[in-house]
């Protein structure tokens, strides 16, 4: 990969990769961490990372750090997780589905999480998945299975309270 | 064909059917297979949510570029300092608490402590150290009964409790220069100055009065005593002079310890037996001593 197809990737991916981290980490700073470091790897080994690879490398890196970084933080660290202003779940009587299923995506499992933010954020099929994650095609799909479930049910269970209330 | 449904994969396949990815084939084998697990083919088929991805940008793309990363082929190792992989902050993080915890968890014998009262050492190794410090007074002359009761002579009401600040106590000693001198002359004629007298008077802060007291006490009772631990089993004096005799009055973190922190100064920390010494001669001269000065005043 050249530099300028590096800076490309840069360009393509950066807000993806971002997005991503975010999604699952739900703390900006590490969710910059995770691109930086990410991107960093990858211009480490630019020279011998194919350009048309260079999206799941990054999101391969980007998993992995993830993961460490949501296991350190289990071990080692009690974090209060603060939503940035431009990504806050609506706060309003009436949240949207989508709000309240990233809400709920936050206690899923990290590897459930990450699976799932692969697959409906950026379309990745479940084999690119597999290589990201380094799991085989039907556990990505269980795992995803699984967590689709899990927030299916959230979302009946707020339903249901809704559906009670006066 | 047989798809081989089991507990292991019968998810995967659900989602399969569920994103109508099986044949009618596999669907009857799924179908079949949740049936004889007694599981309820209609709850697990409901549709499922998907995720729709938010808009968020990342702001700061300049920092990935490669004029911030380095050179391609010479980027310097170093210079991911930079940019500082979330490995390498983790590993930092994991061994700095590493060693925080061993250091916490070292054995208590191998940490500086202050050794026991009941450790200390009889009185004569004190005095048989104090060879370059020679005694003036012979310990014989000095009797409890000669023993002054305690006053405040240096500006520590020591009586009623109270206690001025540092700046007042230790003005109040550079006002009294004649005593301060007087005493401190002994020990170190050539560079005594009102302030060093302070500073050592400043002992009596930490109990000089006291530390008189039981010096005159110790050297009282040594004839017969057979351990200052027996007399003195609480005294910081008693700790002190065990320190000195040991030669460990350069660690001035015991003698912090024992509540001797103000005796910070050179002429102190490097001469804290003859500090003692002093004083003590001082004390017991003191009137002669007064005497010298004032006469030397006059001249």
């Amino acid at each position: 990969m050249t530099t300028e197809q590096y800076n490309r990737c840069v360009e393509l991916y950066a807000d993806r990769l971002f997005r991503f981290a975010f999604a699952s980490l739900r703390i900006r700073e590490q969710a910059e961490d995770v691109v930086q470091e990410s991107f960093a790897r990858v211009w480490e080994k630019c020279k011998t990372v194919d350009y048309t690879k260079a999206k799941s490398y990054l999101f391969t890196i980007a998993h992995h750090a993830i993961i460490d970084e949501v296991r350190y933080q289990h071990h080692f660290v009690e974090t209060d997780i603060v939503l940035p202003a431009e990504a806050k779940i609506t706060e309003s009587p009436y949240p949207d589905v989508n709000d309240i299923l990233h809400k709920v995506l936050t206690t899923l499992p990290e590897t459930q999480r990450n699976v799932i933010l692969l697959r409906d954020y950026e379309g990745y099929s479940y084999q690119e998945i597999g290589d990201i994650t380094g799991m085989s095609e039907a556990q990505v799909k269980v795992s995803i299975f699984r967590a689709r479930t899990t927030l299916k049910n959230k979302l009946k269970s707020i339903d249901n309270l809704i559906d009670i209330e006066p | 064909m047989n798809t081989n449904i089991n507990s292991d994969n019968y998810e995967a396949y659900l989602l399969d059917y569920l994103e109508g990815n099986l044949n009618p084939d596999e669907t009857q084998q799924l179908k079949a297979y949740v049936a004889a697990q007694g599981l309820d083919w209609e709850k697990l088929t409901e549709p499922l949510p998907y995720l729709k991805a938010p808009q968020i940008a990342y702001h700061d793309k300049d920092r990935l570029r490669p004029r911030s990363l380095g050179p391609l082929k010479s980027r310097p190792h170093s210079h991911k300092s930079t940019l500082i992989p979330l490995y390498a902050k983790i590993t930092s993080v994991a061994a700095a608490a590493g060693l925080l915890l061993t250091v916490w968890l070292w054995p208590e014998k191998s940490m500086p402590k202050i050794e026991p009262v009941a450790e200390l050492k009889p009185i004569e190794a004190h005095l048989s150290v104090n060879e370059t410090f020679p005694r003036l007074v012979p310990r014989k002359t000095v009797q409890i009964a000669a023993i002054p009761s305690i006053q405040n002579d240096y500006g520590n009401n020591r009586n009623t409790g109270e206690q001025s600040s540092l700046s007042e106590r230790r003005n109040s000693i550079e006002n009294n220069e004649m005593e301060t001198i007087a005493i401190l002359s002994p020990l170190k004629p050539q560079s005594v100055s009102t302030s060093d007298a302070a500073d050592v008077l400043l002992v009596s802060d930490l109990r000089l009065l006291q530390y008189r007291m039981e010096v005159h006490q110790a050297c009282a009772y040594l004839p017969n005593a057979l351990s200052y631990e027996k007399e003195m089993p609480t005294s910081l004096i008693g700790r002190g002079i065990y320190w000195m005799t040991e030669g460990r009055h350069s660690n001035l973190g015991d003698l912090v310890n024992a509540g001797l922190h103000i005796a910070k100064k050179e002429v102190v920390k490097a001469t804290t037996d003859a500090a003692l010494t002093a004083y003590y001669r001082a004390d017991e001269h003191l009137d002669d001593l007064k005497e010298h000065w004032q006469e030397k005043r006059e001249e």
